[in-house]
């Protein structure tokens, strides 16, 4: 019994002795021990094609060390590329890119006689970067179809009728007046886009504020200061499926009064699985958790030789006006 | 105590009755069953009533001791039939001691001859309560002599746990080798490398989908309702399926008293009450309330300027027994809970949640001999979750539901004294539904009824003086894909010498249901059938062990595990918002691999005043997915390597002590790797964003804490009252919780967000 007895204020012993030392424990730690610089130094292109446009500027740059300032001008590739081009599937179309020292704000540009190309709907484009270190970048996009929205309207707020139609850009005749012709009360209904759903993977809607300093139509109680200057003239919506044609916008990415526009995006494959997967990009993705492993995932890029975005996208938008409630 | 002397003759028609019956079945289970039982030493074995009423008595704690050795002793608790079996005793006369709470504890003298002895007891109520009778009762012993990784906490045991206000099963089984929490405010149990969805929660072996009140911190479960929880950390048998990993078994306590008892409680957090009686001559009955009072203080500490949520969750349980004469008996439960969440920001935004769970279930079991067991029970269990969040007049809604009505069969046959058959048909129909609705247009609303059906054999059976063995085969069929599935289970146990046991166990599992769920915490969770799109997971499990029980008073074992997983599935968090594709290779990324292993150490001392477990557990698990870490291998986020546990409760007259310890390697998260800058198309703005390194690839710091509890017994009024004071994380170490990298101001370092510091609790019950 005796030893029993001993056992026990033995183990009672020594389990205190080892608390005592667990609890002196810190929790305080460098939080650069939470980060782990093994991809800095990898090529990054940043490009998105949108049908009947020209050519668009890309943008090369290299990763970054997490942890350090971020500079953009540090990391962008703005003279050791030796050869940047795109081309469609047959070669008809070669667009060679050259660096616009003009502007010498990190953008390659097409060359000056590659300027006159567009981009096609549903056709298949390659860019290829080689860098004079013989790096090489290569990525593929495939158009989607013309966007064209048949109506804007404004829904009741049941969402079962339509109580008005917007005007269109061909209802009027300057575009400026397309404004005057779609004012609107913040909101007042459900706004609407309808249209005959292309072959897509989805749809971004991006909304603009134009009139810079024009007032607040929003007034929470629970908003502070730094809350209303945290609000953005520009914003964009997650990846939307949009399975019926239809895109229903919501109040709550209005904030300001004025001159608005919106557009809706239809995204190609690479664009919609970068949003999708890329944590932090757009506000995309259903995320669960905190970035501790369930959503902290790597992107899909679609991209040889490096990361970043090389995709297209049709486009089509409107304008109003937003009044605010009376 | 009373003193009877009865000589009692053998029986030997045990073994032979109603095995007529059985003829199908036994076709059914040609492999084993055509090897006949061998009879190798003495069973005593009979049926314990109540002397007066008749009533079958179950938990009757019964004890053999020969006589002419003390040493020689066997224990066992009578079964629901009443029915209790003492094997491998020497011939010989016994001592036959027998004791139950509100019973004359009674002392037999009986003469066990070979090869099977009967003797029944009748046990005389107690006029007065009979106080301080402790029952012990093993009522596991023989599943324990074969079944390895199977473990059960007892109502006082779990009361005396440390925890946070409330007394909390799950979180109470935390505290055992193999078994982890996702983090302080999870009910979530991983074992054994296998996560939340990998466990079958069953409470009175009806499914519940999502046991959790107030995000996870509570269980659904009243610890004064709760008789015990059963848990199988791996390699369950046949009788239990539907999950890869493992199965936690929460029975609610039965009525038995005659007086209206009850026991009334309130901590921080909730206050609480629990009645039961006597309805009729045979009848009895019990319910129980909880239910938070913190809207009162969040009241009034709410103003205009100041926005505080209103939160509320309450539990109502009830339960009926009725006992029939010869055993028969029909039980009846009811459980409801809701968590309501309300938080009004201003009349154009405002959030509301609501969920909870609902079971219903009402059973009746009849002996048509005392060799001849059968239960049909009915149950019902649901599970809604019903959200609205209004953000500046934009509403949004979300919710989900799941309907589980099973009919369940069982017939158990004691083949022979050393031989139990047990089969059981099991019969679900569910109704899944996920609802969402964005500015007032549905964006998904899914709905699926699939059904299941499953049937087991289970043949348990004494081989020789130490040799055990457990062999079962479950079939299933899901609807979902018009599937057929065989699993079988096995178990062995051999007894090496007087303390030692070797066992060993191992099985095929399914898993057709999968959790989509948040994994710091459980809110909204909700399950999704496996449908023809994808293969229902599959596990394959082994587990051997030893064990050594030097006296009743300890017990170390030492288990290993290993567990091979393939067609596993994760949540597809990349899929869109608004998504209409709901077929499981839509919704989760499919056919993966993986595996899990590990070493377990446990020792426990179960009495004396100071009782108490230390574990050990070694872990490795791994998954393997094409689509995630680039096809490569990765460890989930709760791999955790190492694992201490330490529970250890003291008692000195009216006072109790209790402390526990608990110590895990840190979480695995996935770091940053790298900076990188792209523009988003849709609004024209540079963004600079973080690209996630190789997947869980760095870890948090190691976890630890010790919770403490001290409670003194007093007299309330006459009544036994208890009051109870805690410290939950008492030296109030900040663990690690997870890294977020801010994504807006990437000039903000990455930031740890920490879980529960020390947290007070005081509390009071008392009996009446």
């Amino acid at each position: 019994m005796n030893a029993q007895r001993h056992l026990t204020y033995l183990s009672f012993g020594f389990l205190a002795t080892a608390l005592l030392g667990l609890a002196g424990c810190s929790t305080d730690r460098d939080p650069n021990e939470l980060l782990v610089p093994e991809d800095v130094g990898v090529l990054t292109v940043d490009a998105v094609l949108t049908v009947s446009k020209q050519f668009p500027a890309i943008r090369i740059s290299r990763t970054g060390a997490p942890g350090d300032p971020f500079n953009v001008a540090d990391v962008l590739v703005q003279r050791d590329i030796a050869d940047m081009r795109i081309r469609n599937d047959d070669s008809s179309v070669i667009v060679k890119y050259t660096y616009d020292s003009q502007s010498n704000s990190g953008f390659w540009v097409p060359i000056a006689s590659d300027s006159r190309y567009r981009v096609d709907p549903e056709t298949r484009y390659e860019l290829v970067v080689k860098t004079e270190a013989a790096e090489v970048l290569s990525a593929t996009t495939i158009t989607p179809p013309l966007l064209d929205v048949d109506d804007w309207v404004i829904l009741d707020d049941a969402g079962e009728e339509v109580i008005r139609r917007f005007a269109s850009y061909d209802d009027v005749n300057h575009p400026d007046e397309i404004y005057l012709a779609n004012e609107i009360v913040y909101s007042t209904g459900l706004l609407e886009a309808q249209f005959q759903r292309p072959d897509v993977p989805a749809f971004e809607v991006g909304i603009f504020s134009l009139d810079l300093g024009s007032d607040y139509v929003i007034d929470p109680d629970f908003f502070d200061e730094e809350d209303f200057d945290s609000l953005d003239r520009e914003t964009s919506s997650p990846p939307i499926e949009s399975e019926d044609g239809t895109l229903r916008l919501p109040w709550f990415a209005i904030f300001f009064e004025g001159r608005y526009s919106i557009k809706i995006y239809a995204m190609d494959q690479n664009w919609y699985d970068l949003a999708r997967s890329a944590p932090g990009f757009g506000d995309g993705g259903v995320g669960f958790g905190g970035q501790a492993g369930d959503d902290f995932e790597r992107p899909i890029f679609h991209v040889e030789g490096g990361i970043g975005l090389f995709g297209s996208t049709s486009v089509d938008s409107i304008g109003f006006y937003v009044q605010p409630r009376p | 105590m009373a003193k009877w002397s009865v000589e009692a003759g053998a029986d030997p028609t045990v073994a032979k009755s109603h095995a007529s019956v059985w003829t199908a079945l036994l076709l059914l289970f040609v492999g084993s069953v055509c090897l006949a039982p061998i009879a190798r030493a003495a069973t005593l074995t009979g049926q314990v009533t109540d002397s007066e009423s008749g009533d079958a008595l179950d938990f009757v704690n019964v004890v053999a001791i020969l006589i002419a050795d003390d040493n020689q002793r066997k224990g066992a608790s009578s079964e629901p039939d009443g029915v209790y079996r003492l094997e491998s005793l020497r011939v010989g006369t016994y001592r036959l001691l027998s004791s139950r709470i509100g019973y004359v504890a009674r002392e037999d003298t009986v003469r066990v001859v070979d090869p099977v002895t009967r003797f029944d007891v009748r046990m005389i109520e107690d006029a007065i309560q009979v106080g301080g009778v402790d029952v012990t009762a093993d009522r596991l012993a023989k599943e324990k002599e074969v079944q390895p990784s199977v473990v059960e906490i007892g109502r006082e045991q779990i009361k005396s746990l440390p925890s946070i206000g409330e007394t909390d099963p799950l979180k109470g089984i935390q505290f055992l080798p193999g078994v982890q929490a996702a983090s302080d405010i999870s009910t979530g149990l991983y074992i054994r490398g296998g996560g939340p969805d990998q466990t079958l929660v069953l409470v009175d072996e009806v499914p519940i989908y999502n046991p959790t009140h107030a995000f996870g911190f509570f269980s659904t479960f009243n610890g004064d309702l709760v008789d015990g929880v059963k848990l199988y950390k791996g390699a369950y048998p046949a009788e239990y399926g539907g999950r890869l990993g493992a199965v936690v078994d929460v029975s609610m306590r039965e009525p038995e008293s005659d007086e209206v008892t009850g026991t009334a409680g309130i901590s921080t957090i909730t206050s609480r009450l629990a009645l039961e009686g006597r309805a009729g001559d045979r009848g009895n009955w019990i319910v129980g309330v909880r239910r938070t009072f913190l809207e009162p203080f969040l009241s009034a500490i709410r103003t205009e300027d100041n926005d505080i949520p209103s939160y509320y969750f309450y539990d109502l349980n009830a339960g009926y027994k009725w006992s029939g004469r010869g055993g028969d008996k029909v039980k009846a439960t009811a459980y409801t809970g809701r968590d309501n969440l309300r938080f009004d920001l201003d009349e154009d935004s405002y959030l509301k949640l609501r969920w909870g769970n609902t079971v219903l279930s009402t059973s009746y079991s009849h002996i048509f001999a005392t060799a001849f067991l059968t239960e049909m029970s009915l149950s019902v269990s649901e599970y809604e979750s019903k959200n609205e969040v209004q953000i500046f007049t934009t509403p949004i809604q979300f919710s989900n539901r799941i309907l589980d009505i099973s009919l369940r069969g069982d017939v158990t046959y004691e083949w022979s004294s050393d031989r139990r058959l047990t089969a059981g048909v099991l019969g679900s129909t569910y109704e899944f539904e996920f609802y969402q609705e964005f500015n007032e247009k549905a964006q998904v609303d899914y709905r699926k009824k699939p059904h299941d059906v499953s049937a087991f054999l289970q043949d348990d059976w004494r081989i020789s003086e130490g040799l055990r063995m457990q062999t079962g085969l479950r079939g299933r069929y899901f609807s979902d894909g018009s599937r057929y599935l065989l699993e079988p289970r096995i178990s062995l146990g051999q007894k090496v010498g007087d303390n030692w046991r070797i066992k060993a166990a191992g099985g095929v599992y399914h898993q057709y249901l999968q959790l989509v769920s948040t994994e710091g915490f459980s809110a909204g969770d909700f399950y999704l059938p496996i449908d023809d799109t994808a293969n229902p997971s599959r596990a394959i499990q082994g587990v051997l062990g030893v064990e050594y029980e030097p006296s009743d008073d300890y017990q170390v074992a030492v288990e290993t595990y290993y567990t091979d997983l393939s067609d596993i599935v994760a949540f597809d968090n990349r899929a869109t918002g608004d998504s209409s594709e709901f077929d499981a290779e839509s919704i989760f990324v499919t056919g993966g691999t993986g595996w899990a292993s590990g070493l377990e150490l446990f020792a426990e001392k179960r009495t004396g005043d100071v009782t108490g477990w230390i574990g050990y557990t070694l872990g490795y698990t791994r998954r393997t997915f094409d689509e995630l870490n680039g096809g490569r291998e990765f460890p989930p986020k709760y791999d955790r390597r190492h694992d201490i546990n330490a529970i250890a409760s003291w008692k000195r007259g009216k006072w109790t002590y209790g402390m526990a310890f608990v110590y895990g390697t840190g979480q695995a998260f996935t770091p940053a790797s790298a900076l990188y800058t792209v523009r988003n198309p849709a609004d024209g703005q540079y963004e600079v964003l973080i690209l996630p390194g190789e997947r869980n690839s760095a870890r948090l710091l190691p976890y630890h804490r010790v919770d403490l509890s001290v409670s003194r017994g007093f007299s309330f009024f006459g009544s036994d009252a208890k009051w109870m004071f805690q410290l939950f994380n008492a030296y109030s170490r900040r663990n690690e919780w997870f890294v977020q990298y801010d994504t807006e101001d990437l000039t903000t370092s990455p930031q740890v967000f920490k879980m529960l510091p020390l947290i007070p609790s005081i509390g009071m019950e008392v009996e009446f």
